[in-house]
């Protein structure tokens, strides 16, 4: 197996000195725009590098890259310029992924648990040992196999059809966040995603929703909102967030909600548009089953005064941003984690879509459109992570075989601490095989841990939104050999159902990215030669149909809040995505601390000062952090960023010098500051009355100075 | 009008959504080690609840017409290109520290690698063979629009006519060439919104000797 | 209007404490240098013992001093660069033109005089006058010339770091002079006691002239950047009120200049050794921590 050389900032530095002084004699060597469209310059020959295109991995956004490559050694990932869904650019995320390749502490071994769980002592095992042990365990599980996956393109095809082949249970991160909307979706419009066609609008309503920091649609979102400036176009862009994201302090207006609560301040705008008659009377009767009589008694109960009592927004404030909404011609709404990660998940999010069925915003240019993306595989038995984790923790799991690919539920799932009591229970969970490119927080719980390849050394295919809802079919392929003994997933799990003595659909990952094109209607090979391949969105025009009108009832805990008790809302900041930014110097120099907002009143009245250390405590259990008092959050909201605090990984995630072969590994300089804290150990489970996702508000957090 | 370029950058605050995807392509592309920024963003909020709003504010090298960091370096390695670009020789360069004692911007640093100055030179490898600067060509909002300031048609010139733009510190008199668009004098100011206590510097000895 | 700075990279200093620790040493070799010639040039007999004390320290201290700036630079291998690459309009090639000169003269300097050629020597300390003025002038320049932070961006910094290098090199001397006295005077006769004693009397007059005018050139720094920019207002209230208070406000100026102004003034006291030596100790320490404020301390606020 090729082994990659190490890429070390001194080696190249010393050859970036001549290059640095000769420069000034040197006149271009290449007119790069005419002679490639992703054309690259090597720093230190100073010539044009030719560039082999991929497809990221950081999120579902699905932008193409382009990895440069140097005698073996990958210099950078760039954007590939043709590229319909990025057009070049990259998030800090997609820049800095190639670090993950080359971070000193990446996995290369299989290894196998020796002492307790948790404690992380290892011995290496070979590839055989480890595959024959899994396949063992296997044949003896019957169909009480679990495959928790980060989901999505084809490693989430390769896990559905192994959990097909050995009658288990599917566990896709995949659906945390979208579990709810898709399901809210799929019962109102037959699809299970839609794409708001931002660039083309003038008015963007956003529920939860966090574009600029996170968001599915990655760069193309913050395209299509920033882009109305050069297009001389304007669109208003109203945000409804507890806590000033990104996105809320960059909008005409964010709207401060108290978390949970938006689903009553969607169904009073709805009561506006229908009292008012600014509803759209042929669509609702051409395009739905919903009756104007009928919709508008219902939401009767819903007036502004009351949303107001219940959410903290000003009546006047949801009349008029209902009036505007309903009288732009063209306007979309944005739904993001932050309603649909909630116990009433699918309600918010059915709450929220029922804006556009009412005014008629539904597959018009500008407007929220119901293309349809193909689906990673045939369906399979399944649950969301925070189902799962639930049954994990109460011993209901039935996982004799428990495989984690590219996940980390310990760090992700609510209850933290009773999480890790459950994983370290061998007679429930007896066998956990953790399958990453790092020891994980859960992979310090694995019975065994495989070293697996990253998303630059594997195939794959992944169906993602193109500008317009778009498909675009993007291509992955290795950019560089794979280091050390490592595999791609799909590989490994071929091997492993071989042995257990049945055969998946694909040999590798290769071959699975080959069958995955064919079932999108693409080529490999011109897929493997361009990146991608775009093709015409696929909406679906069928007949709305809206089984009840959804409504809103206030949880209980909301009746008893006391004075030192915050909501928690926990979000995706920039600098972190999940399953990609883990000890990434890069990212990790950047994005290190998470530290606890409060609104500047709530703190004044709790006496709580900026960098003041708390201590807060919910009944899943404690942390410390330290206070940010910020004129930036819901005065009930205590906002915590997800990222931080993670137990497993390397010194570089728990912000610890050490020495590695690259002296940069001394210059971890925000020790200080230290690694931060896990969101989730306060986190309690609130999966409601439905399927939906997870449950990220209701967590009441009490807080004290610590 | 000469036909030599002059390179200028402008800066969108009205789009830049301060995702530091800049920052961080700048390392990548640069081989800029941990601890050092040629290109970072400062994120600040501003304003009472709930009115408050969030800014970001890139910071970089503006190589600058008058640079003063030119002015100070003892050995001539700091030098300036004919079309603006604030060079520094690599072999001349001392490390003795005195230009970023006299940029007021902060932008330059000691890569504690090589142990010579550096900071931004607007990509010249990129832009001399015809490419944009990393930077700019991997912002998401399209906030970074660079090109020629002596190119009354190109791009940049275009965008210079037709906003008010402002550069930061336009007091120092260094005639910086990156230029800002809604540029808010408050977040500007490096004084405001920073609680002194918590200003944090690295600490003074971390850096040395950590690389050998 | 509340701003709250959310995200910010942390920088390294520009001028390190080293850097600060050679400017002061280096200013107070200088300084050194100055009183002896200004001992030598007057002609008196009877500082010829300063002359010659302070002749010792120059040659000390010379030689720590660029020895710190030399380790200091990021290739400290290239020191001859500042020989061989000159740039007129940096302070800091003058500053490598007096560095070079200034031992030549100054070795030369002393050289004569401890081999007692007087007219040689004397000549000799016309020609080092300007080059020592050059040497402690210079990092003032430099300093004056870091556009970074206001605090170091003042046309005073030269004037006041020659003044402030003279208070350091005569306290300094009398702090010697003093030692030398408890050690010496036993066997000295009594008129040889009475004049050294005065000598040292003189030497601490001579210093409050130059703490008074440390306290002028203070007062002008802080009154024009008060009345300044907001920035150059915060510095100033920084350097004396803020995080540098405690040093350059309570150590540089209440210990290292009132105190010792204070106890020169009052008759009863000003001819106790023991009280002097320690005023002498405190001016020291006062302009090593004056230096240290100002030059890397003023970093300490933010600058971007
Ligand atoms: N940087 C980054 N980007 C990512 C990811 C990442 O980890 N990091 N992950 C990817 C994945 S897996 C996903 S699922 C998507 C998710 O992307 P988003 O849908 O944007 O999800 P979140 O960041 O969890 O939440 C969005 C916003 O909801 C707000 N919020 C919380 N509670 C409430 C509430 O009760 N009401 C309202 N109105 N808002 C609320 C939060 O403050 C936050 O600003 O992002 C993808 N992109
Ligand atoms: N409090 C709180 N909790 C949350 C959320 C929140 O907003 N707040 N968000 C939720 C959401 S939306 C989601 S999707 C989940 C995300 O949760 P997960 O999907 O569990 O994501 P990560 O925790 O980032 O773990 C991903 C793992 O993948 C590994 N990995 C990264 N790259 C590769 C690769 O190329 N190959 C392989 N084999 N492994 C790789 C990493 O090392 C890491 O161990 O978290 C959920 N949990
Ligand atoms: S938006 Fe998502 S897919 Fe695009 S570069 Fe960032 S992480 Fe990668
Ligand atoms: S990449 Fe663009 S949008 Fe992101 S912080 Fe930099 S300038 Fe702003
Ligand atoms: S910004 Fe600073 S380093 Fe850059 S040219 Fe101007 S003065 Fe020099
Ligand atoms: S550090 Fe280098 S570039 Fe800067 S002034 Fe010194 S010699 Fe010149
Ligand atoms: S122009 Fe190049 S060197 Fe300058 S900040 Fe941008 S990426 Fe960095
Ligand atoms: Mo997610």
């Amino acid at each position: 197996m090729a082994k990659i050389k190490r890429r070390s900032f001194i080696k190249l530095g010393a050859a970036g000195l001549s290059a640095a002084a000769l420069s000034q004699f040197m006149s271009p060597l290449i007119d790069a725009k005419e002679k490639d469209n992703r054309p690259y310059v090597d720093r230190v020959t100073y010539r044009k590098v030719n560039g082999m295109p991929s497809t990221c991995n950081g999120c579902k956004a699905g932008c193409g890259i382009i990895g440069y490559v140097r005698e073996g050694q990958l210099m950078k990932v760039g954007g590939n310029p043709a590229h319909p869904v990025n057009k070049g650019t990259l998030c800090l995320v997609g820049q800095a992924g190639f670090y993950r390749q080359y971070d000193p502490e990446r996995l290369d071994k299989p290894m196998a648990r020796i002492g307790q769980r948790g404690q992380g002592r290892w011995k290496e095992i070979t590839w055989e040992e480890a595959i024959a042990a899994i396949s063992e365990k296997l044949a003896k599980a019957s169909g009480n196999v679990v495959v928790e996956t980060r989901g999505g393109g084809s490693n989430e095809a390769a896990a559905r059809d192994f959990v097909a082949k050995f009658d288990g249970t599917l566990v896709s991160h995949g659906s945390v966040i979208s579990a709810a909307r898709e399901n809210a979706l799929e019962g109102m419009f037959g699809v299970r995603t839609d794409f708001p066609d931002i660039e083309n609008t003038s008015y963007i309503l956003n529920f939860g929703a966090n574009p600029f920091e996170s968001d599915q649609n990655g760069v193309m979102s913050i395209a299509a909102i920033t882009g109305h400036k050069d297009k001389g176009s304007y669109a208003k862009l109203v945000t409804f967030d507890p806590r000033l994201s990104a996105t809320a302090g960059r909008s005409d207006e964010w709207v401060p909600v108290l978390p949970g609560t938006d689903a009553v301040v969607a169904l009073a705008m709805a009561n506006v548009i229908m009292e008012e008659g600014l509803y759209d009377n042929a669509f609702i009767a051409k395009h739905t089953n919903l009756k104007v009589a009928e919709l508008k008694s219902r939401l009767s109960a819903y007036s502004p005064a009351s949303a107001e009592r219940i959410s903290g927004v000003d009546a006047d404030a949801i009349r008029r941003i209902a009036r505007e909404y309903a009288k732009a011609d063209k306007a979309v709404v944005l739904t993001g984690g932050g309603i649909s990660c909630q116990g009433n998940g699918e309600n918010n999010e059915r709450a929220v879509r029922l804006l556009p069925i009412i005014t008629g915003k539904i597959n018009r240019t500008g407007c929220n459109l119901l293309a349809e993306l193909p689906s990673a595989g045939p369906a399979v038995k399944s649950l969301t992570p925070d189902a799962f984790a639930k049954k994990l923790q109460e011993g209901k799991a039935k996982a004799w075989v428990y495989i984690v690919h590219s996940a980390d539920p310990l760090y992700n799932s609510p209850m933290q601490s009773e999480m890790a009591r459950a994983l370290s229970d061998e007679s429930a969970v007896p066998f956990i095989v953790a399958t990453d490119t790092h020891v994980s927080d859960t992979g310090k719980y694995a019975d065994i841990i495989l070293p697996l390849a990253t998303y630059l050394e594997e195939f794959g295919v992944e169906a993602s939104y193109g500008p317009g809802g778009a498909t675009v079919i993007g291509y992955r392929q290795p950019v560089v050999p794979v280091k050390g003994e490592a595999k791609p997933f799909a590989d490994m799990l071929a091997e492993v159902a071989t042995k257990a003595g049945r055969k998946l659909s694909f040999e590798d990952s290769e071959s699975l990215a080959g069958q995955q094109a064919a079932r999108f209607g693409a080529n490999a090979d011109s897929l493997a030669e361009k990146g991608f391949l775009h093709k015409a969105a696929s909406i679906n025009n069928a007949k709305i149909n809206v089984s009840s009108i959804p409504g809103f009832a206030l949880a209980d805990e909301y009746k008893t809040i006391k004075l030192e008790e915050l909501l928690l809302v926990t979000y995706k900041p920039a600098g972190f995505k999940a399953g990609f930014t883990e000890n990434n110097i890069l990212l990790k120099e950047i994005f290190h601390q998470n530290r606890a907002f409060i609104n500047t009143d709530t703190a004044q009245k709790l006496n709580i000062k900026n960098w003041d250390k708390l201590a807060l405590s919910s009944p899943a259990g404690k942390v410390e952090a330290i206070a940010v008092v910020s004129p930036g959050v819901q005065p009930k909201t205590l906002a915590l960023a997800e990222g931080c605090g993670h137990e497993g990984f390397g010194h570089i995630e728990k912000a610890e010098r050490f020495e590695g072969e690259d002296s940069f590994t001394k210059a971890i300089w925000w020790g200080n500051d230290g690694s931060g804290v896990n969101p989730n150990k306060l986190r309690v489970f609130n999966l409601g009355r439905e399927a939906g996702g997870a449950g990220f508000a209701l967590t009441k957090v009490t807080v004290e100075k610590a | 009008m000469s036909n030599t370029k002059k390179w200028g950058m402008v800066i969108d605050l009205n789009k830049c959504v301060g995702c530091h995807s800049c920052s961080v392509a700048c390392k990548t592309e640069n081989e800029v080690p941990p601890a050092v920024f040629r290109s970072w963003v400062k994120i600040s909020e501003k304003g009472n609840f709930p009115e408050a709003k969030s800014s970001a504010l890139p910071v970089l090298c503006n190589n600058c017409e008058n640079a003063v960091c030119v002015r100070v370096c003892p050995v001539t390695a700091s030098y300036q290109r004919p079309d603006g670009i604030v060079m520094i020789d690599p072999h001349k360069c001392v490390g003795c520290k005195y230009c970023m004692a006299a940029c007021p911007y902060q932008v330059r640093h000691i890569n504690p690698v090589r142990r010579y100055a550096q900071k931004c030179f607007f990509c010249y490898h990129r832009i001399d063979n015809g490419l944009k600067p990393a930077c700019v060509d991997t912002c998401p909002s399209g906030a970074r629009t660079f090109g020629d300031l002596n190119d009354p048609a190109s791009e940049i010139s275009v965008m210079l006519v037709n906003n008010s733009t402002s550069v930061l510190k336009p007091e120092a008199g260094t005639k910086p060439n990156v230029y800002y668009i809604g540029l808010d004098k408050d977040i500007a100011n490096p004084l405001k919104g920073v609680d002194l206590e918590h200003f944090r510097h690295h600490d003074i000895e971390l850096l040395d000797g950590v690389f050998e | 209007m509340n701003i709250n700075v959310l995200f910010n990279v942390p920088h390294e200093f520009a001028l390190s404490p080293i850097i600060s620790t050679y400017f002061f040493l280096l200013g107070m070799g200088g300084g050194c240098s100055m009183l002896s010639i200004w001992a030598t040039l007057t002609g008196k007999k009877d500082y010829k013992p300063i002359a010659k004390i302070g002749a010792v320290f120059v040659i000390i201290l010379f030689c720590c001093a660029p020895l710190l700036l030399i380790i200091d630079l990021g290739q400290p291998l290239r020191f001859w660069y500042f020989v061989t690459l000159f740039n007129f309009s940096s302070p800091l090639t003058w500053g490598s033109i007096f560095l070079c000169l200034y031992p030549i003269f100054a070795s030369a300097y002393i050289t004569f005089m401890f081999m007692g050629w007087t007219r040689t020597y004397k000549a000799l300390a016309w020609c080092l006058l300007p080059v020592a003025i050059g040497y402690i002038t210079y990092i003032g320049f430099v300093v004056s010339m870091g556009v970074a932070t206001p605090a170091w961006n003042t046309p005073i910094m030269p004037a006041y770091f020659v003044t402030a290098a003279m208070s350091t090199a005569i306290a300094w001397m009398t702090m010697v002079a003093i030692v030398r006295y408890w050690l010496l005077s036993w066997k000295w006769s009594d008129e040889q006691r009475g004049l050294d004693f005065a000598i040292i009397i003189k030497l601490t007059r001579f210093l409050s002239l130059f703490l008074v005018i440390n306290l002028f050139f203070v007062f002008t720094q802080q009154v024009h950047m008060r009345f300044g920019s907001d920035w150059a207002a915060t510095a100033a209230q920084f350097l004396l009120e803020g995080k540098m208070g405690m040093s350059f406000g309570i150590i540089t100026l209440l210990f290292g200049t009132f105190l010792p102004l204070l106890v020169i003034a009052l008759p009863k006291i000003n001819k106790q050794l023991p009280i002097l030596f320690v005023c002498m100790f405190f001016v020291v320490i006062g302009i090593y921590v004056m230096r240290f404020s100002i030059t890397t301390g003023s970093q300490f606020l933010p600058i971007m």
